[in-house]
Formats: structure tokens, sequence, C-alpha cells
């Protein structure tokens, strides 16, 4: 080998190995953004969106967090078989929907794509928020180079450093912009979820709900019977405007995007309670100054907020009333789909190698959903049909004494469940605690004023359970492993533990001082529930 | 164009990749572009003042040349005796001188009215108290240093210690050669433009020593220097909330920044100009091992200092009023200090223009002046120092003489360096009374010291580059070729080390987005 030809050989390896190394830090410092300790989403439900065949998709949905609880892609497919992905992240705003949606349009290409209104409110300086901008930039794939560069030639622009090469080659070599990015807490930069969460096609599912002051909510035919705002109006008229006019360009952009790649565009806002909590997250102006623009840019406009879609605002909500939980949608994604089909006759070619995949996809989304209907479970009657039926460890505890509602079947059932030959009916103010499984007492203890347990169970699963009666708000305790997991309230506490997964996978507090028994809902326990249940879902995909 | 931006990798890529295929003839040409292109890209208006400079210095040469040469005519055409000769001679040098004092006089009135206008205004509005606003001048690309090198030229060629150059894109290419725009090093005619003008042949060895060359400036740079600065920035931008201690930190930090910033742009610079065939002239060596004020000043900054002590102080010191003020001395002070006092005013002239060309303000008059100060007394008072010595029975042929003779001297350096970096001459006094009067050594110890700007991680990081830079610094002291020495190693560690060497500068380095990387220190002289 002559010299040159040694020295070009020489050249090209070590240029390899140096780009080897430098890509592996990159991909070491460059975040991952998942924040499982906030049960937010991750954003490579982004990137897989990418991963699905091509052409595969009949809808795309584009918006914010809102958007993302409330239309589950899945759910639809089982109803319709119609294949569609949503493509909402946290904060969404409209020109990083408009750059998502052309990247994605380079595999897919939709008949329909909705965009949720939510989206549309966001100031000029909301807009120009650059974190928002550049978690996209990352979520992109290389393949949507020419969308990334774009996206930060538009973020130079905003912060005046249009010249700054380094920060627009950031879009492709993202170490450019994360190098320091060792001192941030680790666990943002840490791949919690191994999978690509591929069944949930971008759906967040939430499991648990917090309930909503009834005396707040009205029902949307109520609102429409007395011409009602249905939330709060604290909106300024000049400020929305100014939100329309700067979003406008963008939508419009959107739209002459999705018919040039023949695909129909729609507008729709997915609910949100009428409380006071959820004020400001959509409002009467709102809807009228979407309804204009919708009209102005000649796409149908769909607000579920004025429709009546059975939704249960104690129950179907994990944050009292501005996302919805997995039960909530349900019935949200239900309304889509019938609006869809009406309006649009959308519908879904057969394909047999996609429906096999998206079949096997539904079912392992339908293996997970099982730990979620028990979580969302609020019906006390309901609640022990679910747990009878599982392999768990029911963790029972009393806090501040059963109250009067207590009945002889909620007496009947619990001891059918667990095993107790103990009369709750006779302590109405006592402490009580007790483990089972399998309708088998494991451990158990009353007191006049309160009893503790602190053991070890025959798996090594190391707890302490306290029941106390008094004045305090926290009477009841289930710790396990160091964690208190028993939520705040008065009434009869159940911490269930699967025997599988190795984890608490639900945590509820029926008050019995109420007729109603409400339930109470705690969730300390849903990030390792979340990683648990990935991993057997995982299993799961792998074994079938 | 800056030269920590990937924009700049780029463009000194595109550059060798056009020179090296570029046919021999016009490789100069290629060099001549892009410096045309980066100076353009910097400002298209200011680039205006660099054409007027080199044209004066083209016209201003072309004429000293004329004379030069209808002076050798007459010397071979007219029949002079000796006298008539040395009478024709005075004559051509006069003439010669006079050209380049006008064509020196003219960039120096471009580069006062630039740095200075807003400095007189202001002393004019205070003193008068006149209300003229202020012009904001925005400083053309470089022009403290090739204004310095544009002058060198039509001296030099007056001395005839250069030749004329008649094409008038080899000397612009000469003075704007791309590499040293931002900050230098001031280039002698006579040893870069041969270099710039030959044709030079893509060299395997030569262009790995450039490349690896950068490397080490930009970790010198982004690693070390840019870390510091928020030390140093941070105590002397809030130096009223600081005292005692925490200003001797500080004045560490920015000696340590200054040097990394400064001949780490050197190294990228010189690494630049390698790959391109280009041996830089040297502007550093290692000046914080340095013994002495004047030894320091012989090795920081060198081609300032040689510009000055050529055509400055020679011809300060041996002027025909230095020979008169040293004769009127003589019956006061004696033959031996008479003597030196030629030599103390021209040093103190050169150390007060010194301080001058670094900035427009009193400070840099004090910093020029105790620069200058010490190294006068430092010469007057020798023997002095010698007799205690030699009484005291000191040894002077050890490490702990050298030692104390080198952390001396870094005393001095950050008292220098307190006066530059304070934002005035009454602040710098009161950093310098509070360092005397106030010994708070407990700031490292009560969690103060991790409070200055850099958090403890960075500190590590950065104790642990400048061991690394020391390191280097003291094996090349000891004459150890780093390049070379690499070069002889097995691959396997070679390559590590490279790979280990550009890791660590793009992962430690500050750089990017929310992280700006400072600007060059000498770019803004």
């Amino acid at each position: 080998m002559s010299l040159r030809i040694k020295r070009i050989v020489s050249a090209v390896v070590f240029l390899s190995l140096t780009v080897f190394v430098i890509n592996w830090l990159q991909n070491l410092v460059t975040p991952k953004y998942d924040w499982p300790e906030h049960n937010r989403r991750s954003l490579k439900s982004v990137r897989s969106a990418f991963l699905e065949p091509k052409n595969s998709l009949d809808a795309i949905y584009l918006g914010t967090s809102q958007t993302f609880c409330s239309i589950s892609p899945m759910d639809i497919y089982d109803s319709s078989h119609i294949r569609s992905y949503n493509l909402a992240t946290i904060a969404q705003r409209v020109p990083v929907a408009y750059y998502m949606l052309r990247g994605i349009l380079r595999r897919q290409s939709p008949k329909l794509v909705v965009i949720d209104a939510s989206g549309f409110f966001y100031t000029q300086e909301e807009l120009m928020v650059t974190g928002k901008w550049e978690e996209m930039v990352d979520s992109l794939p290389l393949s949507c180079y020419r969308e990334k560069l774009d996206m930060m030639k538009d973020i130079a622009i905003m912060q005046g450093r249009e010249d700054d090469t380094g920060y627009l080659m950031s879009a492709i070599i993202p170490l450019l912009r994360y190098h320091k990015n060792y001192k941030v807490k680790k666990e943002y930069f840490q791949e919690h979820y191994l999978h690509q969460l591929y069944q949930r096609k971008g759906y967040v599912a939430t499991y648990n709900f917090v309930a909503v002051d009834k005396t707040e909510v009205k029902t949307a035919k109520a609102m429409l019977d007395v011409n009602d705002t249905f939330a709060s109006d604290d909106d300024k008229i000049e400020t929305l405007e100014d939100c329309i006019r700067a979003n406008e360009p963008y939508l419009e952009k959107l739209r002459d995007l999705c018919h040039a790649h023949g695909a129909e565009i729609a507008f729709v806002k997915v609910p949100v309670c009428t409380n006071t909590r959820a004020r400001g997250y959509w409002s009467a102006n709102k809807h009228e100054m979407t309804q204009a623009l919708a009209d102005r840019l000649g796409v149908k406009f769909l607000d579920m907020c004025y429709e009546d879609l059975g939704l249960d605002w104690q129950y179907d909500s994990f944050d009292g009333g501005i996302h919805v939980n997995h039960r909530g949608a349900r019935k949200i994604s239900a309304r889509l789909l019938d609006w869809m089909q009406q309006e649009f006759g959308l519908s879904s070619e057969p394909n047999e190698k996609l429906d096999r995949q998206w079949a096997y996809q539904s079912d392992v989304f339908a293996s997970e959903v099982e730990y979620l209907d028990l979580e969302l479970e609020h019906d006390l009657f309901k609640f022990f049909d679910r747990v009878e039926q599982g392999d768990y460890t029911l963790f029972t505890t009393v806090s501040n004494g059963l109250g009067d509602h207590w009945s002889d079947e909620a007496q009947r059932r619990l001891e059918a469940l667990t095993g107790t030959k103990r009369d709750l009916r006779d302590a109405k103010n006592a402490a009580y605690i007790s483990v089972s499984s399998h309708g088998r007492i494991i451990e158990e203890r009353h007191g006049k004023k309160s009893c503790t347990i602190e053991a070890t169970l025959g798996d090594g699963l190391r707890y302490k359970a306290v029941s106390k009666t008094g004045k305090g708000k926290k009477n009841g305790m289930v710790d396990i492993w160091g964690v208190d997991y028993a939520p705040e309230g008065r009434g009869i506490h159940f911490v269930v533990y699967d025997n599988n997964l190795g984890c608490v996978v639900d945590s509820v507090c029926f008050d019995t001082s109420t007729a109603e028994l409400t339930a109470l809902q705690e969730t300390r326990y849903q990030y390792v529930m979340r990683e648990r249940l990935i991993e057997y879902v995982h299993g799961r995909m792998n074994g079938m | 164009m800056n030269i920590v931006s990937l924009l700049y990798l780029a463009f000194v890529a595109g550059v060798a990749l056009v020179y090296f295929v570029t046919p021999r003839r016009f490789r100069w040409v290629t060099l001549l572009v892009a410096s045309v292109i980066n100076y353009l890209a910097y400002d298209l208006k200011l680039a205006v003042w660099l054409f007027i400079t080199s044209l004066s210095i083209y016209f201003g040469g072309l004429l000293i040349d004329r004379q030069e040469q209808k002076y050798l005519a007459q010397l071979k055409t007219a029949d002079l005796d000796r006298d008539g000769k040395r009478a024709l001679k005075k004559q051509n040098e006069r003439v010669k001188r006079r050209y380049a004092a006008l064509v020196a006089a003219v960039n120096i009135a471009i580069w006062v009215v630039f740095k200075f206008a807003d400095l007189f205004i202001l002393t004019l509005n205070r003193y008068l108290s006149a209300e003229i606003s202020l012009w904001h001048l925005m400083l053309p690309l470089g022009i403290s240093f090739y204004t310095l090198q544009a002058i060198s030229y039509v001296m030099d060629l007056t001395r005839g210690k250069c030749e004329v150059q008649k094409n008038y894109c080899k000397l612009l290419l000469w003075l704007c050669f791309f590499p040293q725009m931002l900050q230098g090093p001031i280039c002698r005619y006579r040893e870069t433009a041969p270099q710039l003008y030959a044709p030079h042949d893509f060299d395997y060895r030569r262009v790995k020593f450039g490349m690896q060359r950068m490397l080490w400036g930009y970790f010198k740079k982004l690693v070390i220097a840019d870390r510091v600065v928020s030390l140093s920035d941070k105590i002397f931008g809030n130096s009223i909330e600081y005292q005692g201690v925490v200003f001797v930190v500080g004045a560490l930090a920015y000696t340590i920044q200054i040097y990394a910033d400064f001949s780490g742009g050197m190294d990228i610079i010189g690494g630049a100009a390698e790959i391109l065939g280009v041996n830089m002239p040297v502007n550093f060596e290692r000046p914080y091992f340095s013994r002495s004020i004047s030894e320091y000043w012989r090795r920081w900054h060198i081609t300032l200092g040689a510009w000055f002590r050529d055509y400055v102080f020679y011809p300060l010191s041996i002027s025909k009023g230095a020979q008169k003020l040293s004769a009127a001395c003589r019956k006061r002070l004696g033959p031996n200090l008479s003597k030196m006092i030629p030599t103390y005013l021209a040093m103190v002239l050169v150390w007060i223009l010194n301080g001058i060309w670094h900035g427009a303000g009193w400070q840099f008059v004090a910093f020029g002046m105790y620069q200058g100060v010490l190294i006068v007394l430092g010469m007057q008072f020798e023997p002095v120092f010698d007799w205690i010595i030699r009484r005291l029975k000191i040894r002077t042929d050890c490490f702990s003489w050298r030692l104390w003779q080198r952390l001396r001297t870094l005393v001095l350096i950050m008292g220098g360096r307190i006066i530059f970096k304070a934002s005035g001459l009454y602040e710098a006094m009161r950093i310098g009374w509070s360092i005397l009067k106030i010994h708070n050594v407990w700031i490292f110890t009560d969690g103060t010291f991790f409070k200055l700007g850099l958090d403890a991680w960075n500190m590590f990081v950065l104790f642990v580059a400048v061991l690394v830079l020391l390191t280097v610094s003291i094996l090349q002291e000891k004459g150890v070729h780093i390049r070379e020495a690499i070069e002889k190693q097995n691959l396997v560690f070679r390559w590590g080390l490279y790979i280990a060497a550009i890791v660590t500068v793009v992962l430690l380095g500050i750089y990017g987005p929310r992280y700006d990387a400072a600007g060059f220190v000498y770019a803004g002289f």
C-alpha cells in the first residue's frame, strides 16, 4: 500500500473513530425527555410515529397535553379499524405542530389531520418559548433534517442569533447544545423506557382520578339551556385576538400543507371541566374566535366542550378537570371517531399485514388497560369485584373510624374478599388493620384508639400499617419499603399490591362517613408501577 | 469570523482544500481571496479603512523605493567625494523617513480617531463642561494590529530591511492574511510575506501538526479561559461586594484567563496558518516562567514588544535629543546615571504607549507606567539586590531561588492585571489596598470560594486543565517538543490522546447557546 493511500485510510479510520465516540457522548447527554416521576409523556412517542409503516396512518392528531390525554388511537382502532396517531405534545405550539406535521408527512399520507384548538391561544411571547421548540427539534428523527434546521433557524431568529452556526448545526448535532448536560439532574437523561410505548400510538393513558367539586360542574346541556359560558371567562378579548393573529399564519400554512398532501384538516377542542381549577383553559370567547377562525380558513370545527359526552368530572379527570384520564379519553375518542366518520367519511382500507400488526398491539394495549381499570374504579363494590379477580395482597386500614355508612353489604363483601371475621359495624369509631391475599387473612389488628402492624411477608415484603382514630386528616398509614401509600381522608383505605408485578398498583380511600362512599386516590405508587407495567407489557410483547 | 466557531473550522478546511488544488502560481491568490472574504464578512463598510491603510503603505512603499532608486542612480552617476556621498545619503534617508513618517502619521491618526475619539470627548466634556456627543465608532477588525504591521513595513523599507512590494494584491494579502486578523501576531514583512507568496504543497505532517496546535488552542480558550472568566468577571465586576483575599483569587483567575485566552487564540491562528504552510512568528514563550518583569515582556506578546523596541525604543534612546539630554544630566547625576536617563525615559514612554495601545483610559496608561517603572527600578536597583544577595550568601543557582524569582514576578504581574481589569484606576487602588489590609483566608473554608462564579465541579475541571497546561509548559520549558514527542508514540496511545483531547474540548468547553464563549480579550484591543 502506498504511503498516500495508507494516510488516507488512516485519516478516515481516525475520523470515523472520533465520530463514533462523539456520537456516543451525544447520546449520553442529549435529553430523552422522560419525566417518569411526574407521570408526564415521553417525547419518544413522537419518534415512534416515524417508525410506523409508511403510509399506514389514516388520521393524525396534533395538540397539547389535553389532546394526548384525550384521544386514544387504539380505542379508535378497536371500534373502527381506523389507524391513527396522536402527535400532540406538552403545550405544543402551532408552529411546532406545523413542522412536526411536515416531518411526518414525509412518511405518511393521512386522509385527515385533526388539530386541537387549545394551542391556538398562546401569545406571541409564549410562541417564542424556545424550550418547546428545541425539544421537538431533538425529537424529530434525522430524516427530517430540513424541518429540524428550519425550526432551529426560526428559534435563532427569535433569539437574534441567526449568525450562530453552531446553534443552527445543533439541530443535527445536539451535542453542540447539550455538551454541558452532564451537570443536569441525571434522571432526565436516562432511558427509563426501553421500548417505544408503541401500542399507545402517542396517547398518554392516565390512571388515577382527582375528584372535582360537584357543585361547580355544569352539564353541557345545562349550559346550552341557559346560554351560559361554560367556564368563567377572565380572558381579555384583545389578548385572545393577538393570539389568533400570531397563530393564524401558521394555521394557514398547516391547512395548505395538508391540502398539498391530499389530506383534510379539522379543528377540535377536547373537553375541559367548568370548575375553578380549569378556568382559563377554555372559554366562550375562545370558542367563538376559533369558530370564526375555522370559518375564515374553511375548516370544520368540533367543540366537544359543548357536547354531552357523558363525562363524569368527579372521576374522569386525573387532575381535577384540566385533563381527562383513561375513562374520559374513551368517551372523547368515541365521539371524535363518530364525528370523523360522519363529517369526513373517514374509514380505513383493509390491509392484512397492517391489521395483523395493529391487532397485536391492540392486544398489548388491552393488557395494559387491565391494570388501568382497577385504578380507575371508584365504586366500592366494583373495586371488590376487580380485586377478587387478581393476584393481589390487599392492605386494609381504617382512618378516623368508619363512620355511619359502612353497610351490611359492604361488611359481607369485605369478609368474602379478605376472610376477616371482625365485624367493622360494631366499631364505627375504632382502629382496624388487615393484610390479606386470596380471601385469607395474613395479619389483622384492631383497637379502640390505634393499632399497628410491622412485619415482613413471606416473599420479603416489608411493611408497616397504622390505624388511628382522632381528628387528624391522616390517621391511616400503609408503608411499604419506606413509602406511605395510604391516601389522606377518613374511611377505609385499600392499598393493592400486585404479587406478579411486585409493586403497588392501586391505593384508594372510600369515605364511609358519606352515603356516596366518595373515592379518593393516592398517586405515589404510579412511578414504580409504570416501570413494572412497562416491563410486564414489554415481556408480553416479546412473548407473543 | 469568530475563530471559535464551526464556521471558522469549515472555512479553514475549505480554504486549505482550495489552496492545495489551486495551480501553484495562483495559490497566494487563494489566500488573498479567503482573507478578503473573511474581512468583508466582518463588516463591509469598515473594510474601507483596511484598504486605505494598505493603499497608504503601498504608495508610501513605492515612493520610498523610488527615492532609494534615485539615490542609487545619483550615487552611480554623480561624481561625489566622500562628504558629498555622505550628504547625499543623509538627504536620501531624510526623504525616505519623511515618506515613512507621513504614512505612519496617516495610519496612527486613523487608529487614534477610532480608538480615542470618545475618550477625548469625554475628557473635554468633563474638564471644559462641554456637551459634545460621543461618536461611538465601531473599531475596524484588527486595526490595532494591522496598523502597527503597516508601519513596520514602511519603516523596514526605509531602513533597507525589506524589499518593496510592487504588487498591491500581494501587499494586501500580507496585511490581511485571515488567521492573524483578529488578534495578531504583528508580523514583519520580511518574515511572513515570502511564506505567503510561496506555493506550498500538501504536507501531511505539517497539516497534522497544524490541526494539533489548533486543538491545543481550543483547549486553552474553551476549557480554561472561558471557564475562569466567570470567576474573574464576577469578582472584578462586583468588586464593591468583595474584599481582601477574594481579589487575590480574582487577580490569579484573570492572570490565567488572559494567558489561556490570548495564547490559545495564537495557537488556533498559528495552527490554521501552519496548515496552509505559513509559520506565524512566536508570540508567547511561557511568560509566567519569567524571573523578572523585563524577561516577562520578552516572553509575553513578543511581536508587540519587539515592535515597540524596534520602532519606538531604539530610535528614541539613540536619538540626538537623547544624547543631548544625557550630556546635560552628566554634571548633576554623574556619568553612570546620566547615561541611563535617556534609556529610562524611552522605556517609560514605550510602556505608556504600550498601555495606551491596550485601551483608551487612564488605567491603561497607569498599567503601562506600572510595567515601565518596575523595569526601570529593577535595572537601577540591580546592584543593590546583588549586594544583598552576596551579603546574605543566598544561593542563586538552585531551584528554590528560581522558584522565588518566578513567584515574585508572578505577583508583580498580578498587580498589573488588577490595574488592567479593575473598572478604573481608583478602583484598582482600592482593590490593592484591600488585599494588603484584609486577610480573609477563611473564604476557602466557609464555602465563599465556590460562590465566586464557579461551582466545585467547574473549579475541579479548571484545576485539572491548568495542571495539564502547566505540565505541557514545563516540558516545553525543558526543551521537549510535544508534538514530535507524541508522534514517536504508538498509534493506540496517539489516537487515544487525540480523541481524549477532542472529547475534552467538545464536552468540557464553554460554548454553545446559553454558554456563550467569551470574546477574545485581545480582539478588543
